[in-house]
């Protein structure tokens, strides 16, 4: 899978906030896109997961062009903001009424990914009573239980204790492994600083440098 | 993959029952207790829109807007409720915008077919406990049709402002476009009665008025629900709907494909 994303604009009520965005990106490596509160980071990742449309430029999935060719990126697995699920399903039901859209696996492949991710799959606690380290653990698990080729991942450590942290390397680890292309998008790099193959710096939409890890 | 999604909220079913009977019993209560002796005729005068007589009566309106209101709440809201609490996870999966309107629609399809079975088993079951069988077939389908088209439509149209705007001013623009042709035609027969027959030109308005066999105004009635030209006379009321259906359903699929999920403080 490669990812290209060329002189992508965006304006907001004024405000530019993806500013003439080149980049690109593929399978088998994860990039980190690096900055502070409102750098455009976050919305880069909308634009690339389709959930905004942009104003200028274009993104494109091995040639596909987003909004034009397809309205999202294929064999996707996200993580935006904070998760949200329905809060009277556990978080067993909330994983088989989503895997049901796509209908790609089976009751058993929520249950190993669940325990993936360190939750209890018989938990019959609703959502509403998780923490919200065990909603990010359960977001996490819809995010990678398909398999998919592409993981945008938004402020993913967020509530994570330090064995969840562990746990969540290891998991990613395995995704690039498994050659799927992962971008994550972190103010907080330091916990998981080890694992990126490339890192892009943002500040007000532009970007301000790029680290490549050989 | 879809028929799971139907079932998933049985909740909604039981409310659909609810809503059918406080219907049927504020209409039974208004008109004092009267059943006419034919399915057609029940289902026409319980089930069947509003009288035009009665269309700028007070408590007539008051009951149309609780039941509206009741019935935006119990089915369109719920339906959009489920897309929206969990939005992101559910629109990416479903990867085409035309799949999600295909989620909507399959959804309104079987709540409005189970809304009609219900309602005709509810008055088939009353009326025929005080009056002999007596079913007029063709016409009994004709109203079906109209009914379940004019069902669909609402729900179309109040999903379309469900899912663009807030819960409460949503709410209030299905509402207007549900009341407001009732209103409007109420005020123009009570009023300039000859210029009745524009009324049928009003939006929305084809599914309102199903009564003519019972009603005393049945010329009226007549001009409202059918064309003034012998030949057209259903085909026009079915043809306006299907127009009506078809604005609904691109209204809702333009606002699935060009809503941004910005999210944080950029969300609306």
């Amino acid at each position: 899978m490669k990812i290209s994303v060329k002189d992508v604009t965006r304006e907001i009520k004024g405000n530019i906030i993806l500013n003439n965005i080149n980049l690109e990106f593929e399978s088998g490596k994860i990039y980190c896109l690096c900055g502070h509160n409102g750098s455009g980071k976050t919305m880069l990742l909308r634009a690339i997961a389709g959930l905004i449309r942009i104003d200028q430029g274009e993104i494109s999935i091995d040639h596909k062009i987003l909004h034009k060719d397809m309205d999202y990126p294929p064999e996707m697995g996200l993580i935006i903001e904070t998760p949200s699920f329905f809060k009277y399903y556990t978080g067993m039901e909330n994983l088989l009424y989503l895997a049901e859209i796509r209908d790609k696996i089976s009751k058993q492949d929520i249950i190993e990914t669940l325990k993936r991710v360190g939750l209890d799959p018989h938990d019959q606690r609703t959502v509403a009573k998780y923490s919200l380290g065990m909603k990010q653990r359960l977001a996490i698990a819809q995010a990678i239980m398909e398999k998919p080729d592409l993981i945008l991942l938004d402020e993913p450590t967020n509530a994570l204790d330090q064995d969840a942290i562990i746990q969540f390397k290891n998991i990613i680890t395995e995704e690039k492994r498994r050659n799927a292309c992962i971008i994550i998008a972190t103010h907080n790099q330091q916990d998981i600083d080890e694992l990126f193959d490339e890192k892009i710096y943002l500040n007000s939409g532009k970007v301000e440098r790029v680290e490549k890890n050989d | 993959m879809y028929y799971k999604f139907i079932t998933k909220n049985k909740g909604i079913l039981i409310k659909i029952i609810a809503l059918i009977a406080l219907s049927f019993i504020l209409k039974y209560i208004s008109h004092r207790n009267f059943l006419p002796d034919s399915l057609l005729g029940t289902y026409q005068m319980y089930m069947g829109g509003t009288f035009l007589e009665e269309s700028t009566s007070i408590l007539q309106i008051i009951s149309l807007l609780l039941i509206s209101v009741l019935f935006i709440y119990f089915i369109p809201y719920e339906i959009v409720k489920e897309i929206k609490e969990n939005e992101i996870y559910i629109k990416y999966r479903f990867e085409k915008n035309t799949k999600i309107l295909l989620f909507f629609a399959i959804k309104n399809v079987f709540y409005s077919l189970f809304y009609q079975l219900i309602q005709i088993l509810i008055i088939a079951f009353i009326t025929f406990q005080f009056h002999p069988i007596q079913i007029i077939g063709g016409e009994l389908i004709k109203l079906l049709i109209t009914s379940t088209m004019q069902l669909l439509i609402i729900l179309f149209i109040s999903e379309f402002f469900l899912y663009y705007m807030k819960f409460e001013i949503g709410m209030v623009f299905s509402l207007l476009v549900i009341v407001s042709p009732i209103i409007i035609t109420g005020i123009v027969f009570h009023n300039s009665p000859s210029y009745l027959e524009l009324c049928k030109y009003i939006p929305f308005n084809h599914g309102n008025y199903n009564y003519y066999y019972v009603s005393k105004y049945t010329f009226y009635g007549t001009s409202i629900t059918y064309s003034v030209f012998p030949h057209y006379k259903y085909v026009f009321s079915f043809i306006c709907q299907m127009i009506e259906l078809v604005i609904s359903v691109v209204g809702l699929m333009c606002i699935i494909n060009r809503k941004d999920l910005l999210g944080g403080n950029y969300e609306n």
